[in-house]
């Protein structure tokens, strides 16, 4: 197990280097000049004096690989340098930003699994039932919805119509915590209404294959009830190949939280790069895109190890 | 068959839903097993052993019905009952253990668990006394080293292992009764005599009666107390070792036997072979469902269904012919 630990952080850490080399040299190769943009936001012209003072207090005048190194060492001392435009370090940023998406992503996991693993369970064993139809009709649906028409149709119902809930917006939880969770919720079940959907449908596939596999008629031999025989030997082989899919959909999820920043207005690290992206604040974006390939390498350890839990074939 | 035997089958017929309307995978089997017997059932694959045993467990596949008969277990019904009393009857009273071991257990479970679960499903059993239950069980069934099994993971044991954990969750609970549904087909010739031993052994401590099914005729010979024959969902013959091996009255079995290879035989010998093949289950003739391969049937036998006579006590046959049959046979003996 410590070995096996050992060699995947070791994977991690060259997997994240791997990424961060990579858009930092995507992004010197993208068009836009973050000097430019700094010091003329309408495109009028600029002072060719101002230029070069500003390229190098932000060290661009310098060789590409020079700067690639200095980024590097900046890494490793735990420095990812300042933002050009929130005037401040990215680490600060970041810090601020990341927790509101972890929130966001980690309460529409939490509610796909609650809604989307039990369902899928009722759904295979009462195949070819109108439980099963109904559930495996919405689950389409849920699967082939965009992400932003969803979060739309909520808003029109639970915020314009119903005035249930708040429509867009964000409120610090030591503030206000009611209002922070009535703000969570349409951006979370917005998320999770996909992700459930497609959950329902993975644990309805395997629960049908566990329960058609060879061991289940030895077990009701033994005078098991059937309660037993789905709830505990069903349920632990389905949750296998489960787990695993949820943690190759972790992308998918956190491609969701992405667009649904951007439609509840939620100030999630997404915002933050989409914003960076646009303004070329080139040390935010690479620090935004170093935190988030690290938590997708980080989630998919989590899985792995998860799985040898699971699984005593796999230890 | 007067209900005081430990287990009475009786006129089982099992149908699946086919092309044709309904068809018998299992047509009219008739049984009784007593406490330390142990009963063999030879036949063909596909001639109906598997789901006789499931039927009496109500264990048959989901299309499979029952369209007749009776089981009864220490004079109870058990055809009738819901499966709420049937998870009473699994396991305690009648376990069954089954073709492949290597896939009959729970993979992501340890043995020990299992067995556990077993036990305590039946009993009001703390957890510590099942486990030491567990440890004695597998002791008994000569697992060498029971404790280090006991944490080990099915996938982590050789077939033999694996089978040997099934009969000791099959007989935790004492069961009377054990079916056992080709038990060494799976596995290598020695381990399969190992086990073979092991079910006999076990039958001589606790006389549990055992039904053992198997399309080996050199099980059967080795440890049979009586043998039903089955041909295509029928039975076509039924008697004790004495009867079938030594005066076999089908011409059925008469065929098997000869197709069993003796030590004996003089090199290029050809084994004797039954002609034909089994005709399709779902398109069977009227008659007897042997005609269209016997080497003796006559028209009638195409027509008339033979009913299952008791020739002599405790010896039943099948066949119009039977007399004729056991005539002819006198000859063959030479
Ligand atoms: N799941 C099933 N669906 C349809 N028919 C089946 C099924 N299982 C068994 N049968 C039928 O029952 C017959 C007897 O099967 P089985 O009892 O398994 O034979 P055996 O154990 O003697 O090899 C088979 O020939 C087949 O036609
Ligand atoms: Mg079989």
């Amino acid at each position: 197990m410590a070995r096996f630990f050992a060699k995947r952080t070791l994977t991690a850490i060259i997997q994240v280097l791997i990424v961060t080399t990579i858009v930092f040299f995507a992004l010197k190769m993208m068009p836009g000049d973050p000097v430019l943009l700094m010091l003329s936001r309408d495109g009028s012209s600029v002072d060719p004096a101002a230029y070069e003072a500003l390229a190098k207090q932000l060290g661009l005048d310098k060789p590409i690989l020079r700067q690639y190194r200095n980024w590097l060492t900046g890494l490793f001392t735990g420095d990812l340098g300042m933002s050009y435009t929130e005037r401040r370090p990215v680490m600060d940023a970041i810090g601020d930003r990341l927790p509101r998406t972890l929130e966001l992503a980690g309460a529409s996991l939490l509610i796909a699994v609650v809604i989307g693993i039990p369902l899928g369970i009722a759904a295979a064993v009462k195949r070819g039932s109108w439980v099963d139809l109904l559930l495996t009709g919405i689950s389409s649906l849920g699967q082939s919805v965009p992400v932003y028409v969803f979060g739309y149709i909520l808003v029109l119902i639970f915020a314009l119509n119903m005035r249930l809930l708040p429509s867009s917006g964000y409120v610090p939880i030591h503030r206000n915590p009611v209002e922070h969770f009535r703000r969570l919720i349409l951006p979370a079940c917005t998320i999770a209404f996909g992700f459930s959907a497609s959950m329902l449908r993975m644990t309805r596939s395997s629960m049908l294959e566990a329960l058609s596999s060879e061991f289940v008629r030895p077990l009701y031999a033994r005078g098991l009830s059937k309660a037993r025989v789905h709830m505990k030997h069903m349920v632990r082989n389905m949750l296998i190949p489960v787990v695993t899919i949820i943690g190759l959909q972790l992308g998918a999820l956190i491609a969701g939280t992405v667009l649904c920043e951007a439609v509840f207005n939620w100030p999630g690290i997404a915002t933050l790069l989409v914003k960076a992206i646009s303004n070329r604040d080139y040390p935010l974006i690479q620090g935004c895109m170093l935190i988030l390939s690290i938590i997708f390498i980080v989630t998919n350890m989590v899985v792995d190890l998860l799985y040898g839990l699971l699984d005593p074939r796999a230890r | 068959m007067s209900g005081k035997h430990l287990l009475e089958v009786k006129d089982i017929r099992v149908v699946f839903p086919g092309k044709k309307g309904e068809f018998a995978a299992v047509d009219g089997v008739t049984f009784h097993l007593d406490q330390g017997e142990i009963l063999c059932i030879v036949g063909e694959s596909g001639s109906g052993k598997t789901m006789t045993g499931l039927s009496v467990l109500g264990l048959l596949p989901e299309q499979a019905r029952v369209a007749a008969g009776t089981v009864r277990y220490q004079g109870r019904e058990l055809l009738g009952l819901s499966e709420q009393e049937m998870y009473g009857i699994r396991g305690k009273e009648i376990s069954m253990i089954f073709q492949d071991p290597m896939v009959s257990l729970d993979q992501v479970f340890t043995v020990g668990s299992q067995l556990v679960e077993a036990i305590r499903v039946h009993t009001k059993m703390d957890k510590r006394s099942a486990v030491e239950l567990s440890l004695e069980m597998l002791d008994k069934v000569r697992i060498p080293n029971p404790e280090r099994v006991f944490g080990s993971y099915p996938f982590e044991l050789s077939g033999g292992m694996c089978q040997r954990v099934m009969i000791a969750i099959a007989l935790c609970c004492h069961p009377k009764v054990l079916i056992a549904d080709e038990p060494t087909t799976a596995l290598d010739a020695t381990v399969q005599a190992q086990i073979l031993e092991l079910l006999v052994e076990l039958r001589d401590a606790t006389h549990i009666g055992i039904i053992l099914i198997t399309h080996d005729l050199d099980i059967v010979k080795g440890m049979a107390d009586r043998i039903i024959v089955m041909y295509a969902g029928k039975m076509m013959e039924m008697g004790t070792r004495q009867d079938v091996f030594s005066n076999p009255l089908h011409p059925y079995t008469q065929g098997l036997l000869k197709c069993v290879p003796t030590l004996d035989m003089p090199e290029g010998f050809r084994l004797y072979n039954i002609e034909g093949i089994v005709p399709d289950i779902q398109d069977m003739p009227e008659g007897c469902r042997f005609c269209t391969r016997c080497p003796r049937a006559e028209e009638e036998c195409c027509i008339v269904q033979p009913e299952l006579r008791e020739i002599a006590p405790g010896h039943f046959v099948s066949c119009l012919k039977v007399d004729e049959v056991s005539e002819v046979k006198a000859g063959w003996a030479q």
